[in-house]
């Protein structure tokens, strides 16, 4: 995945980190004794992906310990182009399995267990297909498990009922009581979340966040979803990834201000992982806004980005309070100045043009008291 | 405004120095090392710069090797101020500045600095001055004299508040150099980063759209692949039930195709029995058509023989007709014989008559003619025998002519010898008388005796005597002539030649009158009479008739209408002859054709027979019948087949067959093609998945949203720039527009002090000097003379600092160029100018302004080193 505000390094380390985390996740795996692994979907951002990305990835899930279930998902669907119908899928060995269709599946080496599957076969869905997956289910045999998998909006959550491909959720609480599945999870949102009070229907999140707007990511989720005492399966989110994205909202006036925002970014840890937006608004003297812009600048090396979010800034230079009179301006260049920093008190479009106009003026007759 | 005082300490080389400054005039006399230029410098910096200032120019006034603040202090009078303004750079920096009037007042530090500028921004154009004071640090008259723009581009450097800095680091030139960054200079087109930079954006939009499109085709590719794997379901339901269909139906088609071979069967057999009903019915048809032949060829045969016999009967008329024409036609050629004859005897008589007539007159003619030829030879008698003609009269004329002239040409020369006898005597033997007077012949020679006395000879001149010869011949020649023509002078040999002439005449009349006379030749005429001499009848045998030629007349008429009878007969004859032929000609052919039709009707009579031997009538009328019966049992049997077939919807399973053949050919084709479409679909696709389009769409997305923010961020420098440079090249013009016209009005008022009154100066936009107009010649400003540069550079600053409210005017080192006598008028000049306001001249050549009437003179002795 490319960021346009990583460069270079940061984002080769990002890229690379996305990859890497298969090998966490087997690290973990290994640590917690999980018997396997399901990827509910969107393991990869496209089909279209390069193949050495895929080529890299599958060559850790080669190397995992456990039994791994791959679900295509709508960014990864089991199309014509599906890159799970790409060579480097096709020579991985037994224990990584492409889930293909909704029939049901033994989990090797874990007797008893059992997934079933709800693949996307194209981007657009018109249709539920973790309902379709469940309806021809018979309930579960006593004392074995089914763990079922799919991909997208739920409709306990969803913002857009409406949409036919929306997960039902009154359908997978009631497969839930009708004893057909004991656990569904779920991939498509990039927060870990528990969808129902039953504690049975759950988002993983991604094990690497990737954008700002993600709640909770950096998570895996450790299941134990066997039917015990406590009706609710047992979840526990772990930490993987280390990616932060951060935009930070601040208002900045003064010095002081711009002290305040210096420690606030002095206080994260890894920045080279960290990814900060600055939604900065307010109105500066023109040697302030050289200091603001002079401190991010300085501190910009230590993360992994650091930018000024335009959209959401508002940052105004106050033409006024230039200091013409250190300038020593006489004859038609005064008279230059007072013109431009006329215009610049009018504002709108002729102002922030006099106003880019007059800190030009001031940073080239500044240059010059200096020589 | 008006310097009183100014100090320096620690200056450079100057330790301590103070000058004086009266108002007027003040020239201030000292060498190069005295410290004049450390005095401008010192005015220039204190009003200018801060004392905080860390500028290199600032630094470099400390004085070698000793490392002390340098200070200048400047009492003035300015407007209703008056104060002393100190400022001390680099070491101990400080300002300080002690207003004595109109109030006291004391600043330091910056407040100093500040007043001290509002005070003179209050009472002076601070700009100008500051202009006029760079200048004045400059070299003036080299600057001047190389380019006339110094005033312009001190007022560039004073507005942007430099100090006496280098030209590229000007405001104005880092504006523009700012500028040029972004914009190229002739266009203003984006050029460098910027235009890069947008280049960048545009190539970049373009490759993702191409990456887009590749990856909108591979979506495309796999759409079509879901299309086809659906399709080829569809194909593997649906080819059975095709294939079934299409058995049921080729099943039924057996079954008519049984139908329909008997049906073809029936047919056949009917469609044989049809042509043996035809057969008989011909056959049949065939016998009366021979026997209806047969009796149209008797018919025929028998109108022939009719025609035969009328015609014949024809002719024998004809011929009859013949026979009667044949006797009238005998008869009236015998008439036209007896006719012919009498006329020819008619014609005969009458020839007889007339050439009696004829032979009459011709007779009596050739008399006439024979008289008339006897008349002729009688005058050619008599001809001939006169032979003088008009030649030999003429020669003969001249001859005599030629006699007379001799004859008096001798008779003129000869001389007279006249012998007269005085007694009687004998003279040459002859007696002579007394008054005898006896002439003498003096052409010839002669000799003369007197008795015995004397002889006298006598001898003619020579030439005398060749005349007399001459004449001689002649004479002899005329009178053989005339002999010779029987003549004995001329006289008769023009009555000779007369006569001729007249018998001439004579003959060609006579000739005439014979020849009129006949009209051919006479030969002719009397072999004609012999002619008619024979043949004529003796007189009296012919009787005469008057009435001959009436009879001819008749009788010829009576001839030609015999002869138009016989030829009417003879044209009827030849005509029946013609008829006669015609028919007989018909009567050969009609007998050649009854021939020919006999034999025809014969032929066909044995040919029936021969037919009737074989079958009758009879017989063939009762085959064709037989024939009928059983064609009509084939044709209902024919109908029943027919029925059955057509009941058995043929034509349509026919079709249904081929549409189900074609449809599950079709849909096997299709399926087939389908298949290999998979495969290419396929095949594409994974060649499509390898370029990894994703990635890359996204690395071209955040490249270009790079490229964007960086334009965005050039785009608005660069609006920056322009602006800018714009706005202080708008406001530069102004104010350098602004100086023209008062500064060129003081320099020629003051020009005129020197120049005389018809003075003129043009001042250009960047207040130089574009020419100068003297005694109405108008010269420019790189052409003047150095010294007249220098004069005009001089009034310039003259002129600029009475415009800055009368500020001091200090002049360095001038007037090298300027030749003695103008020094004089510079110098009245300057006198008259520092009434107006204060002039300083720092000079190491003070006899140059010894004109300058009041003037304070100041003299700067170089300083003694001190130590410490
Ligand atoms: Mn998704």
């Amino acid at each position: 995945m490319t960021r346009h505000f990583l460069k270079g390094e940061a984002q080769a380390r990002f890229t690379q980190d996305r990859i890497d985390v298969i090998s966490d996740l087997a690290a973990m795996a290994h640590e917690h004794d999980a018997r396997f692994m399901v990827i509910c979907g969107d393991m990869f951002d496209a089909n279209e992906v390069a193949p050495q990305t895929v080529l890299r990835a599958t060559e850790k899930l080669a190397a995992f310990p456990v039994p791994v279930f791959i679900l295509p998902g709508n960014h990864d669907p089991l199309n014509a182009a599906s890159v799970y119908d790409s060579a480097a899928f096709a020579a991985l060995p037994e224990h990584v399995r492409v889930l293909r269709d909704s029939h049901i599946h033994q989990v090797p080496g874990v007797p008893g267990v059992e997934v079933v599957a709800a693949p996307w076969h194209r981007k657009q869905v018109l249709s539920d297909l973790c309902a379709q997956m469940l309806e021809p289910l018979a309930p579960v045999k006593e004392g074995e498990i089914r763990i079922a998998l799919a991909h997208g909006q739920v409709s306990s959550l969803a913002t857009d009922h409406q949409h036919p491909a929306t997960i039902d959720s009154a359908v997978v609480k009631q497969a839930l009581q009708d004893g057909k599945i004991h656990y569904l999870a779920l991939g498509d949102r990039h927060s870990v979340t528990d969808c129902d009070e039953s504690g049975r229907i759950w988002y993983s999140g991604t094990p690497v966040a990737t954008d700002f707007t993600e709640n909770n990511p950096n998570q895996v989720l450790l299941v134990d979803a066997s039917v015990g005492i406590d009706p609710r399966a047992q979840v526990q989110p772990l930490t993987v990834g280390d990616w932060q994205f951060e935009q930070l909202h601040a208002t900045v006036d003064n010095v002081a201000d711009i002290e305040r925002l210096e420690s606030k970014l002095a206080d994260y840890q890894n920045k080279e992982s960290v990814i900060v937006r600055l939604a900065l608004t307010g109105a500066l003297k023109l040697d302030d806004s050289a200091a603001l812009h002079a401190m991010i600048d300085a501190k910009r090396g230590l993360f992994a980005s650091l930018r000024l979010h335009d959209n959401q800034s508002d940052l105004t230079v106050l033409p006024e309070s230039l200091d013409i009179d250190a300038l020593s301006l006489s004859g038609y260049a005064r008279s230059t100045w007072d013109e431009l920093a006329q215009t610049a008190q009018g504002g709108g479009e002729a102002g922030v043009l006099a106003t880019d106009t007059l800190e030009l003026f001031y940073r080239l007759a500044h240059r010059q008291r200096q020589h | 405004m008006q310097l009183l005082r100014i100090k320096l300490e620690n200056w450079r080389a100057v330790r301590s120095r103070e000058i004086t400054l009266g108002s007027g005039v003040n020239i201030v006399e000292g060498a190069n090392e005295a410290g004049k230029s450390s005095f401008i410098e010192a005015l220039n910096v204190i009003f200018r710069e801060r004392d905080s200032t860390k500028k290199k120019e600032i630094k470099s006034i400390t004085p070698k090797g000793n490392d002390v603040g340098s200070t200048v202090e400047v009492e003035l009078q300015t407007g209703e101020y008056h104060f002393i303004y100190t400022k001390t750079y680099n070491k101990r920096a400080a300002t300080s500045l002690s207003v004595l009037k109109p109030a006291l007042a004391q600043y330091t530090g910056m407040q100093a600095h500040d007043e001290a500028l509002r005070i003179l921004d209050e009472t002076i154009d601070l700009t100008l001055w500051q202009a006029i004071q760079l200048e004045q640090g400059s070299e003036f008259s080299e600057i001047n004299l190389r380019q006339s723009t110094g005033l312009a581009k001190a007022l560039d450097s004073a507005a942007g508040g430099s100090g006496v800095g280098e030209d590229d680091s000007a405001l104005l030139a880092q504006a523009k150099a700012e500028y040029l960054r972004y914009h190229t200079e002739k266009t203003g087109r984006e050029t460098g980063e910027l235009a890069e930079v947008r280049l960048k954006c545009d190539s970049l939009r373009s490759e993702i759209e191409t990456a887009s499109t590749a990856m909108q085709n591979m979506q495309m590719q796999v759409d079509r692949s879901a299309a086809i794997a659906e399709e080829l379901q569809e194909h593997n339901r649906s080819l059975p039930e095709l294939k079934a269909a299409l058995e049921v139906l080729q099943k039924k088609q057996v079954e008519l195709e049984s139908l329909r071979e008997r049906n073809r069967t029936v047919r056949a057999e009917f469609d044989a029995q049809s042509l043996r009903v035809d057969e008989a019915q011909r056959q049949l048809s065939d016998r009366y058509t021979v026997r209806e032949q047969l009796a149209l060829q008797q018919q025929t045969l028998q109108a022939l023989t009719d025609k035969h016999k009328t015609l014949v009967e024809d002719a024998s008329q004809l011929s009859q007709k013949h026979t009667e024409l044949h006797q009238n036609l005998e008869q009236g050629r015998e008439r036209k014989a007896g006719l012919q004859k009498l006329v020819a005897e008619l014609e005969a008589a009458m020839k007889q008559q007339a050439d009696v007539q004829e032979l009459s007159a011709l007779e009596n003619r050739l008399k006439q003619y024979n008289q008339s030829q006897k008349l002729l030879d009688q005058s050619v008698h008599e001809y001939q025998q006169y032979q003088i003609d008009n030649n030999t009269l003429d020669e003969l004329q001249a001859l005599q002519k030629n006699v007379r002239e001799l004859e008096v040409r001798l008779d003129a020369q000869q001389p007279e010898l006249t012998v007269t006898a005085l007694q009687d005597s004998i003279f040459n033997d002859k007696p002579v008388v007394k008054d005898t007077v006896e002439p003498m012949d003096t052409s010839v020679e002669f000799e003369f005796r007197i008795g015995s006395s004397a002889t006298i000879t006598f001898k003619p001149a020579t030439n005398l005597a060749g005349l007399r010869d001459e004449l001689q011949a002649v004479k002899s020649q005329l009178s053989d002539r005339m002999g010779q023509y029987a003549v004995r002078d001329i006289g008769e040999a023009v009555a000779a030649n007369r006569r001729r002439n007249e018998l001439h005449q004579q003959i060609k009349g006579l000739k005439q009158r014979r020849d009129d006379l006949l009209d051919q030749q006479v030969e002719l005429v009397q072999q004609r009479v012999e002619a008619l001499r024979a043949s004529v009848l003796p007189a009296g045998s012919l009787d005469v008739q008057d009435d001959l030629p009436e009879q001819l007349v008749s009788k010829r008429t009576e001839l030609d209408e015999i002869e138009r009878e016989v030829n009417r007969h003879m044209a009827d004859q030849s005509s029946l002859q013609a008829g006669k032929a015609g028919i007989d000609a018909q009567l050969e052919l009609l007998q050649r054709q009854i021939v020919d039709q006999q034999q025809a009707v014969s032929q066909q009579q044995q040919q029936l027979a021969q037919q009737l031997a074989k079958r009758s009538d009879d017989a063939l009328t009762e085959k064709l019948q037989r024939e009928k019966l059983s064609c009509q049992r084939l044709k209902v049997k024919l109908q029943d087949a027919e029925g059955a077939l057509s009941q058995s919807q043929g034509d349509e399973i026919s079709q249904q067959v081929d549409n189900a053949r074609h449809a599950v050919d079709r849909a096997t084709a299709q399926f087939h093609e389908d298949e290999k479409e998979l495969a290419a679909v396929t095949a594409q696709l994974d060649t499509l998945r390898a370029e990894g389009l994703h990635e890359k769409l996204e690395h071209l997305h955040a490249e270009l949203n790079d490229a964007q923010e960086r334009l965005q961020q050039l785009t608005r420098a660069a609006g920056a720039a322009k602006y800018l440079w714009e706005s202080l090249r708008k406001h530069q013009r102004a104010t350098q527009l602004s100086y023209v016209k008062p500064l060129s009005e003081l320099v020629c008022g003051m020009g005129r002090i020197v120049f005389g009154n018809d003075f003129q100066v043009n001042l250009n936009e960047s207040l130089g000097i574009e020419s100068r107009t003297l005694h109405g010649l108008t010269v420019p400003f790189d052409d003047l003379s150095g010294g007249a540069r220098e004069q005009l550079g001089i009034l310039l600053r003259l002129a600029a600092t009475q415009l800055v409210a009368g500020v001091p005017l200090i002049l360095d080192d001038t007037l090298g160029h300027t030749d003695a006598a103008r020094l004089q008028t510079i110098g009245a000049l300057l006198s008259t100018a520092g009434r107006q306001s204060q002039i300083v001249v720092m000079t190491c050549y003070p006899q140059r302004y010894r004109h300058v009437g009041d003037a304070l003179q100041h003299r700067l002795v170089a300083e003694s080193p001190v130590a410490g």
